[in-house]
C-alpha cells in the first residue's frame, strides 16, 4: 500500500508542475536542433567547408596510433556530450530550485494543503515524495531530454555518414566504433545520484524555506543565508577572528576546486570530469547531518504548521 | 452506544488567546450533529484538533484513534471537507478520482463515477474551470465515495447559491448518511440543516453553550407571543431572549410551565435559530 501511495503521489507532482516538466526541456531541445536547422536554411549548407573539416581530423587522426585515435575520439565525444548536457543541467537546476521553493508553500497559499492532509497520506511520505521529484525526478527529466537530443543528433550524424560515404567517398563509421558513445553518456548519468546526495542540505534547505513562509519562499531562501553571511563578515573583520566558519562552510561544501576535480576514464584516455568521484568525495557526515536537521524542521512544520 | 468521537476537556490556545475552553463532546453512530456558533467561536479550531491538523490540549479519541499520533489510520475512516475552495484548481477531475482511488483504501471509484455522471462535470475538466457550484460537487463526489464512518464538514456550502447548497444536504443524506455513520457539520446557515440535524452544540467563545438533541430542545425551549399586557408579568419568568416588533413582543422560555406560558400569549416551537439567537444573548439579555 505504502508504494502505490508512494506512486500516486509522484504522479500527483508530475501533475502539479506538468507544464514546467514538460515543456521546458522540449522547448530547450527544440532550440538546440531548430536553430542550427534555421542557420542552415538561411545560408545553406557549408557543405565545402564540412568536407575539408573531416578532411582535416580524417589527416589528424591518422597519424595518430590506434589505441591514440579511440582515445582523441572518444574525448571529442565526451566532451560535446557534456556541452549539450550542461544547458541542460543548468536549466533543470534552476527548475529544481523552483520546484523546491514552491512544491510546499503552493498548497498552502491555495488552502489545497487541507484537502491533501485530509487523506490518509502521511506527511512523511508527502516530504520525501517531493524531496525525491525536486533532487531526482527533475534531474532525470532533463538528463532524459539532453540524452534524447545526443541521439537525435546521433541519428542526423548517421545520415549525414551514408551520405558522405555514398556521395564523397569520406568514411566515418570507423570514428563511430571508435568514440564509446554509450560510456560517455553512462558516465554523466552516473553523476546523477550522487550529485543530489551531495546538494541534498541545499535541496532540504529550499523545502523548509518552502513550508515555513508565509510569503516569497524564495526570498525566505536566500535572504537568512545573506544577512548571516554578512553578520559573519562584519563579525570577523571588527573580533579580528581568523575566518568566517559559516561563510567557509559554505565555500568549503560547495565549490569544486581544482583538487576536488575527478577524472574518469573514457576510452582510453582519463578525462577531468567533475561529475562522479569529485561529487562523492564531497559527501560526507556533514551531509547526513544537515539533510537530517533541515527535513526534520520541515517535517515539523509540515505537521504543526499547515496553515498559511 | 459506543462513542465514534469523544472529547474530553478540549482545550486550545494561540499565545494567550484561548480558543477552546472545556470543550467535552461525544458523538455516536447515527448521529448528524451541527457544531453552530458566531465567528471565531472556535468551531474550526475545534474540527482541525478532532481531525488532528492542530495540536491540543486534552483527550480526543476518534474510532479509538488519536488524531495526533495515528492520523493517517484515523483518516481512513474518517472523511472531511472543509470548504469547497480547497481543491487544487490545477487538478483534473480524473487525476482527483485516480489519485483517492489509488491513496484512499475506502474509496469507491464506481460511485463516485456515477455521482458525477449525474452532473455536469467531465473527467477532462479542470477544477479552475468548474464554478464553484461544480467544485463542491466534484469534493463531494470524492468524499461521498469513501467508506467513511464518519464525516466532518467544516462550512461546506459557504459561497453557494441556495438551489446547490440544497442540492449538497439532499445528496448527504442519500448517498452517504446510514444509521452507522456520524455527521459533524458547521455552518452559519443553521435553518437550511436543521431539518436534517439530530443534535446540535452551541459554541461561543470557545465553550459548548448547548449540546443536545433536537427533540430535547424542541421539548426544552417556547417561543411565546406575547401581548403588550403580558410582557410585564413575561419578564419575571427570565426569557433567554426578547423582540419586540409592531406591538408584538416575542420572548424565548427554557424549560418554563407550559400552562403557565399559554396565559401569556400564543406558544410556539421555537426554530433552532431561535434557540441559537436565545442562547448566544443569554448574558446579554
Amino acid at each position: 500500500m505504502n508504494s502505490a501511495i508512494m506512486k500516486a503521489s509522484l504522479k500527483k507532482e508530475l501533475w502539479e508542475f506538468s507544464g514546467v516538466f514538460k515543456w521546458v526541456p522540449i522547448i530547450l531541445a527544440s532550440v538546440f536542433i531548430f536553430i542550427p536547422l534555421l542557420v542552415f536554411i538561411l545560408n545553406g549548407l557549408p557543405i565545402e567547408s564540412i568536407i575539408t573539416e573531416l578532411s582535416r581530423i580524417s589527416q589528424e587522426l591518422g597519424q595518430l596510433s590506434q589505441s591514440q585515435q579511440t582515445a582523441r575520439l572518444s574525448e571529442i565525444f565526451f566532451v560535446s556530450a557534456i556541452a549539450l548536457f550542461t544547458p541542460f543541467i543548468t536549466i533543470g537546476f534552476i527548475v529544481q530550485v523552483y520546484y523546491l521553493t514552491n512544491c510546499l508553500f503552493d498548497e498552502r497559499r491555495d488552502l489545497s494543503v487541507m484537502f491533501w492532509r485530509s487523506l490518509p497520506v502521511s506527511d512523511g511520505v508527502t516530504i520525501a515524495c517531493k524531496l525525491i521529484t525536486g533532487a531526482l525526478i527533475i534531474p532525470v527529466i532533463f538528463f532524459a531530454a539532453a540524452t534524447l537530443l545526443v541521439l537525435i543528433i546521433l541519428v542526423l550524424v548517421v545520415v549525414a555518414s551514408v551520405i558522405l560515404s555514398v556521395g564523397y567517398d569520406i568514411s566515418l563509421w570507423g570514428w563511430f566504433a571508435s568514440a564509446s558513445i554509450l560510456s560517455g553518456i553512462g558516465y554523466i548519468w552516473l553523476s546523477l545520484v550522487p550529485t543530489a546526495i551531495w546538494l541534498l542540505p541545499f535541496y532540504s534547505w529550499l523545502m523548509l524555506a518552502s513550508v515555513y513562509a508565509k510569503k516569497a519562499p524564495f526570498l525566505w531562501a536566500v535572504l537568512p543565508i545573506v544577512t548571516l553571511l554578512i553578520i559573519e563578515a562584519i563579525a570577523v573583520h571588527y573580533l579580528n577572528l581568523s575566518q568566517a566558519f559559516f561563510g567557509h562552510f559554505i565555500v568549503d561544501y560547495f565549490s569544486m576546486t581544482p583538487d576536488d576535480i575527478g577524472t574518469v576514464t573514457v576510452g582510453a584516455k582519463q578525462l577531468s570530469f567533475s561529475g562522479f568521484q569529485s561529487v562523492i568525495a564531497k559527501i560526507d557526515y556533514r551531509t547526513l547531518l544537515i539533510s537530517v536537521s533541515l527535513l526534520g524542521a520541515t517535517y515539523w512544520y509540515r505537521v504543526n504548521k499547515s496553515e498559511l | 452506544m459506543e462513542a465514534l468521537i469523544s472529547i474530553t476537556n478540549l482545550n486550545k490556545s494561540y499565545g494567550s488567546k484561548k480558543v477552546l475552553s472545556g470543550v467535552n463532546l461525544s458523538l455516536t453512530a447515527g448521529q448528524i450533529i451541527g457544531l453552530v456558533g458566531p465567528n471565531g467561536a472556535g468551531k474550526t479550531t475545534c474540527l482541525q484538533a478532532v481531525l488532528g491538523l492542530t495540536d491540543y490540549e486534552g483527550e480526543i479519541n476518534v474510532l479509538g484513534h488519536h488524531p495526533r499520533k495515528d492520523r493517517v489510520n484515523m483518516l481512513k475512516d474518517v472523511a472531511y471537507i472543509s470548504d469547497v475552495a480547497i481543491l487544487p484548481k490545477w487538478l483534473k477531475v480524473s487525476q482527483a478520482l485516480s489519485y483517492m482511488n489509488e491513496v484512499h483504501p475506502n474509496f469507491n471509484l464506481a460511485k463516485a463515477e456515477a455521482f458525477l455522471a449525474k452532473t455536469n462535470i467531465v473527467d477532462s475538466d479542470k477544477v479552475k474551470a468548474l464554478s464553484k457550484g461544480m467544485v463542491a460537487q466534484l469534493h463531494l463526489a470524492l468524499i461521498l465515495a469513501i467508506d467513511a464512518k464518519v464525516l466532518i464538514l467544516d462550512e461546506p456550502t459557504l459561497g453557494l447559491d441556495i438551489l446547490t447548497r440544497r442540492q449538497f444536504y439532499t445528496h448527504l443524506l442519500e448517498d452517504f448518511y446510514t444509521e452507522d455513520k456520524c455527521i459533524v457539520v458547521t455552518t452559519h446557515q443553521i435553518e437550511e440543516i436543521e431539518h436534517i440535524l439530530t443534535d446540535v452544540a452551541f459554541i461561543q467563545q470557545g465553550k459548548i453553550m448547548l449540546a443536545q438533541s433536537i427533540e430535547e430542545i424542541k421539548s426544552r425551549f417556547d417561543l411565546v407571543a406575547v401581548t403588550s399586557e403580558q410582557v410585564s408579568e413575561a419578564d419575571k419568568l427570565q426569557p433567554l431572549f426578547r423582540n419586540s416588533m409592531m406591538g408584538l413582543t416575542t420572548m424565548l422560555f427554557d424549560n418554563q410551565d407550559q400552562e403557565t406560558l399559554q396565559t401569556l400569549g400564543k406558544v410556539t416551537v421555537p426554530s433552532l435559530a431561535d434557540v441559537f439567537v436565545g442562547i448566544m444573548n443569554k448574558e446579554t439579555c
